[in-house]
């Protein structure tokens, strides 16, 4: 299983939320970026938290800055729109890139950016919680756009258009230590998922990741608050997993 | 004198993590296409991600094979990392059958097996390394894999590495006279990938 830090990041900062609200400053994206890289990270995540919401790009120069010092594989995230917002991505030094809304959108946009660059470039990401009607749902604009679109549906189509892995994650769980969404990871479990996951949300302390560490041996999670807050260091993850 | 090394930019994939590693590991470096055909360099390195046919099909189109005929013949160290790796094989099996480059005998073919559910095969494994003193040491070092293809050479004397994905073996790195190849991407696998470029450019440049 890949321990991959997530970096959110808003304004130049490293932010953290509670279910993707309530945004807080936790650090510097790229002091943040080269200390997880020195704790052995296996990839680093930098999501741009309001770009989508608002229409925005800013994360370009502070990955261009860190992708100097940081020789593990980056994804970078967070309103990319065109097959040339990619580019300029990848040529600031990303290794991946994580859609979402625009996808949402146009699904088409999965299979031009996949055949542009390579399936396992891209990664659909998917903010996913339950509605009134009780089936996991998508959301876009950081968790807060219904989308119409069930969870089980969109899964088959985006493998269809050809993304490379999902990172997806539990609006309900997301930033509140208090354990992954085990509902969530179980319902994955019955649908056919044939790339690997990025599983995202609850991450509290190392009993949170005993918990699902079986299930997710060829996947991976993604952590922020514990690592932001320090509660746990990358290496204590790892071991945990060690005898994987 | 300080080794130069020429990474070979054919459109595909992110050839900017390996100019970093390459400029961290202070080797001068720079990139090559079909445009700036008078450079003097100790070694090339293919980059690549995408898809073999496509690959090979830009290699030929941007006439580049001429330079790694070149380079090879010239005793020149020519490295693969991942599809430039695969792409030096005599044939591939994505997207159809299409013809490699053909340094080493052998197919590229999809991994597959009843324990592999999930492609691509992403994250980093214990690698092997057999019968060479510059790489020996490395034997049981993680280093990181994107690929759902994988090379399957012909000569077993090619093979220089191997790993595993849900038990299954692969073959990680390959090397025959001065052509190397490694599946995994030294370039992001941490100091450990970073030691591994540097021992390479050091010891295998005649």
């Amino acid at each position: 299983m890949r321990i991959i830090p997530r970096l959110d990041i808003k304004n130049n900062f490293v932010i953290k939320g509670i279910n993707l609200e309530g945004l807080r400053k936790v650090g510097d994206p790229n002091e943040l970026g080269i200390k997880y890289y020195h704790q052995k990270a296996d990839e680093i995540i930098f999501m741009d938290s309001v770009a989508s919401y608002y229409g925005r790009n800013n994360l370009f120069e502070i990955i261009k800055k860190c992708t100097k010092d940081i020789f593990v594989p980056i994804t970078v995230g967070g309103g990319l729109r065109s097959i040339s917002d990619i580019s300029q991505a990848l040529n600031s030094g990303a290794d991946k890139v994580a859609l979402n809304s625009a996808a949402v959108k146009n699904p088409r946009f999965i299979s031009e950016a996949s055949k542009t660059f390579g399936s396992s470039t891209i990664i659909l990401s998917i903010e996913t919680k339950k509605n009134k009607d009780n089936e996991w749902e998508i959301f876009t604009g950081t968790g807060r756009e219904p989308s119409g679109i069930l969870l089980k549906n969109w899964i088959n189509q985006i493998q269809e258009y050809g993304c490379g892995e999902i990172f997806i994650t539990s609006i309900d769980q997301e930033g509140t230590q208090t354990g992954f969404d085990l509902n969530l990871l179980d319902y994955l479990d019955t649908l056919n998922i044939k790339v690997p996951i990025i599983f995202s949300g609850g991450c509290g302390n190392l009993e949170d990741i005993k918990k699902i560490k079986f299930k997710l041996k060829d996947d991976a999670i993604a952590v922020a608050s514990v690592l932001h807050y320090e509660k746990l260091k990358i290496g204590d993850i790892k071991k945990e997993i060690s005898n994987e | 004198m300080s080794k130069k090394i020429c990474i070979l930019d054919y459109g595909l994939g992110n050839i900017l993590s390996l100019k970093y590693a390459l400029s961290h590991l202070g080797y001068k470096n720079s990139f090559f296409n079909s445009e700036n055909e008078n450079k003097v360099f100790d070694c090339l390195i293919i980059p690549g991600v995408g898809s073999f046919s496509q690959a090979v099909e830009l290699i030929k189109k941007k006439n580049l094979k001429n330079l790694i005929d070149k380079s090879i013949e010239n005793n020149l160290l020519v490295i693969g990392i991942c599809l430039g790796m695969q792409i030096l094989f005599k044939k591939g099996f994505e997207n159809g059958e299409s013809y490699g480059l053909d340094y080493f005998d052998g197919d590229v073919t999809k991994m597959s097996d009843k324990k592999i559910i999930k492609l691509p095969h992403i994250g980093w494994k214990k690698t092997s390394f057999f019968n060479d003193n510059v790489f020996n040491h490395y034997s049981g070092e993680k280093f990181y894999y994107v690929h759902s293809y994988e090379c399957k050479p012909l000569n077993q004397n090619d093979i220089l590495a191997d790993s595993k994905y849900n038990n299954k073996s692969f073959t990680a790195a390959v090397k025959k006279n001065n052509i190397l190849g490694f599946q995994f991407h030294p370039e992001k696998s941490g100091t450990v990938g970073l030691d591994l470029l540097k021992d390479t450019i050091k010891n295998k440049i005649n």
